[in-house]
């Protein structure tokens, strides 16, 4: 169980962190393009997850 | 080239029909509630006009596609909501409503429909008793039932939403019948934030076995109603019952977001005060959405800790963080660390043999 005083979020320091991600750019180049034409954004229930497993998730290919 | 979708999930109100037994704001005490229900304290409609301007244009400057859903308490509630609705509907923005259902008459579909809402989930979590059980109000079952098929009758898209917990995780067929006979088009199960006061001894936390025992039910309900309804398979977990995928093995080798949990890089949440959390499961305040996405985004340590793939390694994550994460809501809730691994994750209790088989089109 987890006792109150522990619940104080632990955020830690930028110096403690291997964190990339900083700024715009490193922010942007942290994602992996989705390039396959499969996900279409048009697809009422795409969720955009990226993962190219559309057959499980939402049926779509089925 | 796709783009991803940047979503804000905004508390439009604190206000509420019903009164759930796992409601976050009822969780987050009432000395938040009483704050955050105090009339100014709310975004005005001009705020919210700029936040989902910023919205607007962050994502769009980012290569994302924006997304907005109003959630509450209960939206409906929200009386400027129509006007809010007039205004990303201008921007044609997707937006979506998280509801309860129960105050979605007929009248209120038309206005929605004709307002850009074309989506749109309801809670439902369990069998009438059940859920009148959680929603503590006897009236909740059979409203927000009405709720999904008016919605259904003017062409809104409904995806049933159901959060399992100990007290109703035998009833997940249930709900699938009862969506489709209401002419919901999706249903989707979402995991249980355990209390974070009693962490892993809520008596509501689903352990991992159990989770994954659930999971292979949703699986078998998938198959056995596919034509019928589309149950989702898309809380961060299901990675670990699916195949690989080239995708996904870029992701690993390069070592980037592809998927899953979307702290730290799809999406923020906004109370209605305008606190911003990384997600509307994981209450941490990491500043205040008149700062502007991008500060928010580029500047906060919690979600820098957040998109930080080796320390979640060196705690626990496998080699599918890239795509997983887990949540990282109930790791924050059972451990008090919000990049602990994930304590339902059951990637131990699968077997090969269980994963199913897919077409790759590439």
């Amino acid at each position: 169980m987890v006792l109150l005083e522990q619940l104080v979020p632990q955020v830690r320091s930028s110096s403690d962190s291997k964190s990339r991600v900083h700024d715009e750019t490193s922010l942007l180049s942290s994602y992996m393009p989705l390039n396959d034409s499969k996900y279409d954004s048009s697809c009422e229930t795409c969720n955009n997850c990226g993962s190219g497993n559309c057959a499980s998730c939402c049926g779509s290919s089925d | 080239m796709v783009e991803r979708k940047f979503f804000i999930q905004w508390d439009s109100t604190n206000d509420c029909n019903l009164e759930c037994t796992h409601c976050y704001h009822n969780r987050e005490g009432k000395e938040h509630a009483k704050h955050s229900q105090i009339e100014t304290s709310l975004l005005s409609l001009d705020e919210v006009k700029s936040m989902i301007d910023d919205l607007d244009r962050t994502a769009k400057k980012w290569n994302f596609l924006p997304r907005f859903q109003i959630s509450g308490g209960e939206p409906m509630l929200r009386k400027d909501l129509m006007e809010i609705l007039d205004y990303t509907n201008s921007l044609c923005m997707e937006t979506r409503l998280l509801t309860n259902g129960t105050l979605i008459t007929k009248e209120k579909t038309r206005e929605l429909y004709h307002r850009g809402v074309k989506r749109l989930q309801v809670s439902i979590d369990g069998s009438r008793d059940i859920h009148n059980s959680i929603r503590r109000r006897p009236f909740a079952y059979d409203s927000a039932i009405d709720g999904v098929r008016n919605c259904a009758d003017a062409g809104i898209l409904v995806n049933v939403s159901m959060t399992i917990m100990q007290s109703n995780k035998q009833d997940l067929e249930d709900v699938v019948k009862s969506s489709i006979e209401a002419g919901a088009g999706i249903v989707g199960f979402q995991s249980y934030v355990p209390d974070i006061k009693l962490g892993a001894n809520d008596p509501e936390f689903v352990s991992a076995f159990e989770t994954y025992k659930l999971y292979q039910e949703i699986r078998n309900l998938r198959k056995k109603y596919k034509n019928q309804i589309k149950v989702l398979e898309t809380e961060v977990l299901w990675q670990i019952m699916q195949w690989d995928t080239k995708i996904k093995r870029e992701a690993r080798e390069t070592e980037r977001f592809l998927s899953g949990c979307g702290s730290g890089f799809s999406g923020l949440a906004v109370l209605s005060d305008g606190t911003v959390y990384p997600c509307r499961r994981l209450p941490i305040p990491i500043g205040n959405i008149s700062e502007g996405i991008a500060k928010i985004m580029l500047g906060s340590k919690v979600l820098q800790d957040l998109r930080d793939f080796d320390r979640l390694k060196e705690n626990g994550c496998c080699n599918d963080v890239y795509y997983c994460r887990g949540c990282r809501a109930i790791a924050y809730a059972v451990t008090g660390d919000y990049i602990a691994k994930d304590p339902m994750c059951f990637k131990e209790f699968t077997k090969l043999e269980e994963k199913e088989p897919r077409v790759i089109r590439r």
